[in-house]
């Protein structure tokens, strides 16, 4: 165990130590704005929703086995997260007093109007080129789509962006120097728990990472302790002063969480794999895993805390809910399996015992086809009115097997067993799907909220299952039913 | 004439260095104040409990309407907007006390922990709640021209109808900021702000001290679009209370739920109108009556009201005309300026009538505002001349993109059932000027200097709309000195006093009109040192001398300037200048007669946008626009530019994305989370956007034209385009509501679904 009286990192190439007992912030961005007074990473919504607070960070990866670098939000990212990483933020990547391509492309472009946007878009491009020198302009907006801008309309940021040339792009000599340096503090640390025991003022008076599920459950059993992976939807409560807790337990650098298997169809991962690792390693759902949140979210978000956190909503859910997904539940004094569909039990309410985690997820690619649909009022980083996932395999017209699981219409992602049962042994006909959605309608029992009433809701389902159909069979709808 | 120019803070900003208030380096002792919000829509204040946040540690103190030394006010149309309420909350979200605290955290903390007992009272939220209960704010604005009885008469068809525009939230990225600094003698104000001396004269009658002593400084602003018109008045007197009580710097900064929470937004309106028009589709008479939610307080809801009456016949030459228009108090917070100020209401009126009468008609809505376009020497019904109308040649520009693009939707659409296209025109004419003549005055004092720099302060804000950048090139030009080296100041009512907000796309006609005179008149100074020299130097007698790129030029012999400035000042000649430039010809709009010239001069413009719409999940995709904006001249191509594009994607989002969720009152939607604004995905794969330099000479500085609210409107085409997809070709009305949200979108299919049926 590390019992840690300094935060160490590294900002902008550069060691940085700080004393624990007189650190106040525990958001990056606090510590960076007020304590460091760097003020070029800004304030815009503290819940990660505006992209202004954007820095990248540099980091070991056990998957990838090298150092990567992931464009975070910086108000809703762990404070104590930091120890041992780069970061990176806008005022790193001039060199020798020479803009980056990245600034003088928006500087020449007149990408910039009020400015306050400007370094949070700068450093989203940035790591986007860390990891991609070419990347196609669906690319560049899929990376900026995590960062609002409210004065240009965004075309001369996307006419900035595009003109980047990859081979202009440089790398700031500081961040390859440190990436040794970070491998040798991974080594360090590894098997280690970090704690560090935090000011009263603090809404949490500990931060405890363990590198281990055995340490993990050595900590887990005491107090108010809430277990965190990146911290995304928790970090907006604790900014709201909605929430405090005796501690949190960040389950991030746990080896055991932090796998990939991918085995023909069969794939198997930790909890602790974010979004972001897993639409680059099952690129055959890279459009389903990207429509959730923003680039920075997916970044840190995981597929564990996506299921752990039970909104009704949850996009990851709905997705490894129509895989027949099945979790793997540890505690201290073992494990057992679950099957996803089973696992959510009410509003918020799931099958996870004191002091249990969610260690594994696990399904087959099933045979057949899937489609995925999301509506919401916007296109990019919005949660849904509603969400679902359709799994089919069909063989010359007769349905041999189906799926289907929606989100935002039942207290918790939901599969309509009773719409599977009625449409297996079917025909592929369009009389059997409006019946179908007609029967999905009746099973499910929406509420009205901000993102739309009841009765939207609920002919969202009707209109979804036809969507699905539309999307894999358009013949079935006969002639003028798809460009 | 449009020169390559950057930002002229471009540097500053990509590289972070840039400084909004809360960026700048604490001051020691710096303590933040937080305000603690109404949790009801109307109440009595029984009591404030500030025990439990007394006891958390860095709890500095707490103000209430007890500890403002002056007046307890910051309504500046009309009084009776208080700091603090002493009896009565009249919105959801009103500060109604606030707290002190060592830093940023602990304030928002005591500030959660403070309790407040209310009597809560029924309130009134609704435009039809506030007919019934007669709660209207003053005056009610009319226009009555011809006789729209007889034209009624005289039409062959007349429809009516009821339309409404949605709230709108300005979700400028810097929230609400001021930092307040006690000097030895008065106070140092940083806020936020499109409106300094409104800051100043608010701050000194609320702390009951001279004008003198209250010094409003703003460099720039993250974002204001009219939300920190009137908004920031309110927080700056918060801070500069709480300054005055702990004689502390101070700084508030609101968190962006709050912000949405309390802040004033666009006004909803509501609309009945009546329409007669011939089978050709000529309008021959209007009448409307319109309302707006005002909330709480009246704050700028008149003017607003004035703008959206002065464009409800948008771009349409209309012989009978007549308008009611009212403004009601509730209890919401305040609506108040957003780019446009009302003028995208009205426009959104007349354009949905337009569209209906296509629709009675079956004809192409393209031919229907032809037929009606204003030509040049049209009068509108308030009776303004329009000296020169571009938009017969803005539509012959356009119609050709419109055909084929409609072609190309038309074709779609026969292909497809679940998915549909749809197209729409939307043509504006904007009039340029505050509707109070009064506003229409702007300020620049230019301070040369030895080595040739210069130093200039106007009454502009800076907010993203670069006048910094216009202004110094308008500078550049008339003096000869290269924009680099000239620095645009802070606006500072010690350098710069008694300045209209930044406001009514405005600020460069103004103020650089301003900088223009104060240049010119140190460019003759200039000059006739500038011959002394050459003479002296060279022995040449120039009639003419060229100044550009620092140097002086005559003959072929050259002079830097910055040699000419001191020698100037050796000279004893005066190397600065203050000037002052009031707007000519304009009046205010007679609210009596309904009468007016209000407007200096008119833009005019024209937008075609094209969307796909899913039938199935009421989501649609911006797929082209074409955008074709006149202007009487460019000074910097890409500042106009993105002046377009920004607002057209803002005035898209009105219309679409942006929902501004109530529940009883409550304003629900109050983070990015659930008001979505466009991103970079929204924007359409073909925006095409020319300016068409008129070269009128009904212009401002230069021959520009105000760029910054004008192109909000082209943002409503999108809007009937998606209906125009809904509805494909259909003769009925599905009566579309904005936001068309996917629920909106959906329900309107529907209405047309029940309409078929029938």
């Amino acid at each position: 165990m590390l019992e840690k009286e300094s935060l160490n990192f590294f900002l902008n190439g550069r060691e940085v130590n700080l004393d624990v007992e007189k650190i106040k912030s525990f958001t990056l961005l606090d510590l960076l704005r007020n304590e460091l007074h760097l003020t070029g990473v800004k304030r815009g919504c503290s819940e990660g929703d505006c992209g202004a607070c954007t820095v990248v960070i540099g980091e070991y990866s056990p998957i990838y086995e090298k150092v990567i670098y992931k464009t975070i939000t910086s108000c809703i990212y762990p404070l104590f997260k930091v120890d041992g990483k780069h970061v990176i933020t806008i005022e790193g990547i001039e060199e020798n007093g020479n803009l980056h391509p990245i600034q003088k492309s928006f500087i020449d472009h007149h990408a910039i109007q009020c400015g306050f946007c400007t370094p949070g878009m700068i450093m989203s491009l940035f790591g986007l080129f860390l990891e991609n020198p070419s990347p196609s302009e669906k690319e560049i907006t899929k990376a900026l789509s995590g960062n609002l801008c409210r004065c240009t309309g965004y075309k001369t940021i996307k006419e900035a962006a595009l003109d980047i040339n990859g081979e202009d792009f440089q790398i700031p000599s500081h961040v390859k120097k440190v990436e040794e340096k970070i491998y040798e503090r991974y080594n360090l640390e590894k098997g280690k728990t970090k704690k560090f025991r935090l000011n009263k003022i603090f809404p949490f008076r500990e931060y405890i990472s363990p590198h281990s599920l055995k340490d993990l459950f050595r900590e887990i059993s005491k107090g108010n302790y809430k277990i965190i992976n990146g911290g995304s939807d928790l970090f907006v409560g604790i900014n709201k002063l909605s929430l405090e807790f005796d501690g949190l337990i960040d389950i991030s650098r746990i080896e055991e969480l932090n796998f990939i298997h991918i085995d023909g169809k069969r794939i198997e991962f930790g909890a602790g794999i974010t979004f972001h690792e897993l639409l680059e390693k099952l690129k055959e759902f890279k459009h389903i895993f990207e429509i959730i949140g923003s680039n920075q979210i997916r970044k840190v978000g995981t597929m564990g805390g996506n299921i752990a956190n039970g909104s009704p909503i949850a996009d990851g859910a709905v997705f490894l809910l129509s895989m027949d997904a099945i979790l793997t539940l540890e505690k201290k004094d073992g494990k057992r399996v679950v099957p996803l569909k089973e696992f959510y039990q009410g509003y918020k309410k799931f099958d996870l015992k004191e002091g249990e985690i969610i260690s594994k997820i696990e399904f087959t690619i099933p045979e057949g086809k899937i489609s995925y649909l999301k509506t919401s009022k916007r296109k990019e980083v919005d949660i849904a009115s509603v969400n679902s996932s359709l799994v089919i395999d069909e063989s010359n017209g007769k349905i041999r097997d189906v799926k289907i699981s929606f989100g935002g219409v039942y207290p918790y992602p939901f599969r309509i067993e009773k719409g599977e049962r009625f449409l297996k042994g079917k025909n592929l006909e369009e009389k059997n799907i409006y019946e179908l959605a007609k029967l999905c309608k009746e099973e499910v029992a929406p509420i009205s909220d901000v993102r739309g009433s009841k009765t939207f809701r609920k002919e969202l389902v009707y209109n979804h299952i036809l969507k699905h159909f539309l999307n894999l069979f358009p013949h079935i709808f006969g002639e003028r039913n798809g460009g | 004439m449009a020169d390559k120019i950057p930002h002229i803070d471009g540097i500053l900003h990509a590289t972070g260095k840039s400084q909004f208030i809360s960026d700048m380096p604490p001051e020691k002792d710096l303590v933040y104040v937080y305000p603690v919000f109404s949790n009801v829509s109307r109440g009595e204040i029984v009591e404030i409990d500030f025990s439990e946040s007394e006891e958390i540690d860095g709890f500095i103190d707490k103000i209430t309407c007890k500890d403002i030394p002056g007046e307890n006010n910051v309504g500046v149309v009309e009084k009776g907007e208080p700091v603090f309420p002493e009896e009565e909350v009249e919105f959801f979200g009103q500060p109604v006390c606030a707290v002190i605290a060592k830093d940023y955290f602990t304030a928002r903390k005591c500030a959660k922990l403070v309790k407040i007992k209310y009597r809560e009272k029924k309130p009134t939220l609704t435009i039809e709640e506030a007919i019934e209960k007669n709660s209207f704010f003053k005056p009610q604005l009319n226009i009555n021209r011809g006789n729209v009885k007889k034209g009624f008469k005289e039409s062959q068809f007349v429809i009516e109808g009821k339309l409404e525009t949605p709230i709108q939230e300005h979700f400028y990225l810097e929230t609400q900021t001021c930092r307040v600094i006690p000097l030895e003698k008065g106070f140092l104000i940083k806020p936020s702000s499109q409106s300094p001396s409104e800051i100043q004269e608010i701050i000194a009658s609320v702390l009951n001290i001279p004008q003198n002593l209250v010094t409003v400084d703003i460099k720039r602003l993250g974002g204001g679009f009219g939300g920190k018109e009137h908004n920031p008045g309110l927080y700056a007197a918060i801070t500069a209370v709480a300054s005055f009580k702990v004689k502390r710097p101070v700084e508030l900064r609101l968190m962006r739920d709050d912000d949405i929470t309390a802040t004033g937004k666009r006004h909803k309106f509501k609309a009945k109108y009546r329409c007669g028009f011939n089978k050709d589709g000529k309008i021959k008479a209007l009448e409307y009556e319109i309302y707006s939610n005002g909330g709480a307080y009246v704050d700028l809801s008149i003017p607003v009201l004035e703008r959206c009456v002065l464009h409800s016949e948008n771009a349409y030459f209309i012989e009978n005309f007549k308008l009611k228009a009212t403004a009601c108090k509730t209890n919401l917070h305040p609506f108040t300026a957003f780019r446009g100020f009302g003028g995208p209401q009205g426009v959104f009126f007349m354009e949905s009538i337009i569209e209906k009468i296509a629709k009675t008609l079956n004809l192409d809505p393209m031919e229907i505002r032809k037929k009606n376009l204003y030509k040049s020497g049209d009068r509108t019904p308030y009776g303004q001349k329009i000296k020169e109308s571009y938009l017969q040649v803005l539509f012959e520009k356009i119609e050709p993109t419109y055909k084929e693009w409609k072609k190309e939707v038309e074709e779609f659409n026969q292909k497809n059932k679940f998915e549909k296209m749809g197209i729409a025109i939307t043509p504006i004419k904007f009039g340029i000027s505050f509707t109070i003549r009064a506003l229409n005055r702007g300020y620049a004092l230019i301070i040369l200097y030895p080595d040739g720099t210069v130093s200039v302060s106007h009454g502009g804000i800076e907010m993203g709309q670069e006048v910094s950048t216009r202004v110094a090139q308008i500078v550049s030009k008339t003096i000869g000195i290269s924009v680099k080296n000239i620095h645009i100041e802070s606006a500072n009512t010690k350098r710069i006093a008694n300045i209209p907000p930044t406001a009514a796309s405005t600020a460069v006609d103004l103020n650089g009109n301003a900088a223009f005179k104060s240049a010119k008149i140190l460019r003759r100074r200039l000059e006739r040192v500038a011959k002394k020299i050459f003479k002296e130097k060279f022995n040449i007698s120039c009639e003419e001398i060229k100044m550009e790129n620092d140097i002086c030029k005559c003959e072929g012999k050259e002079i830097p300037i910055k040699e000419v400035i001191e020698r100037a000042i050796w000279d004893r000649e005066k190397m600065a200048e203050y000037q002052f430039y009031k707007t000519p010809e304009i009046t205010d709009f007679n609210e009596e007669k309904g009468k007016g010239h209000p407007f200096y001069y008119y833009v005019f413009g024209v937008a075609v946008s094209v969307v796909k719409t899913d039938l199935l999940t009421g989501e649609f995709k911006l797929l082209k626009t074409k955008i074709i904006h006149e202007m009487g001249n460019s000074i910097n191509r890409d500042v106009d530019m993105g002046q377009i594009t920004g607002a057209y994607i803002q005035g898209m989002g009105w219309l679409t994305l942006e929902d501004m969720v109530y529940k009883e009152g409550v304003p629900i939607s109050i983070s990015p989370s659930t008001y979505k604004i466009p991103t970079i995905s929204d924007i359409p794969e073909v925006f095409d956007v020319e300016l068409f330099i008129s070269g009128s000479k009904y212009s401002s500085i230069f021959g520009t034209k105000g760029i910054g609210e004008p192109p909000f409107l082209y943002g409503e085409s999108v809007f009937f385009a998606i209906k125009n997809a809904i509805e494909d070709g259909e003769k009925k009305d599905s009566l579309l509501t904005p936001p068309a949200t996917p629920e909106n979108i959906l329900k309107a299919i529907n209405t047309l679904k029940l309409k078929r049926e029938k």
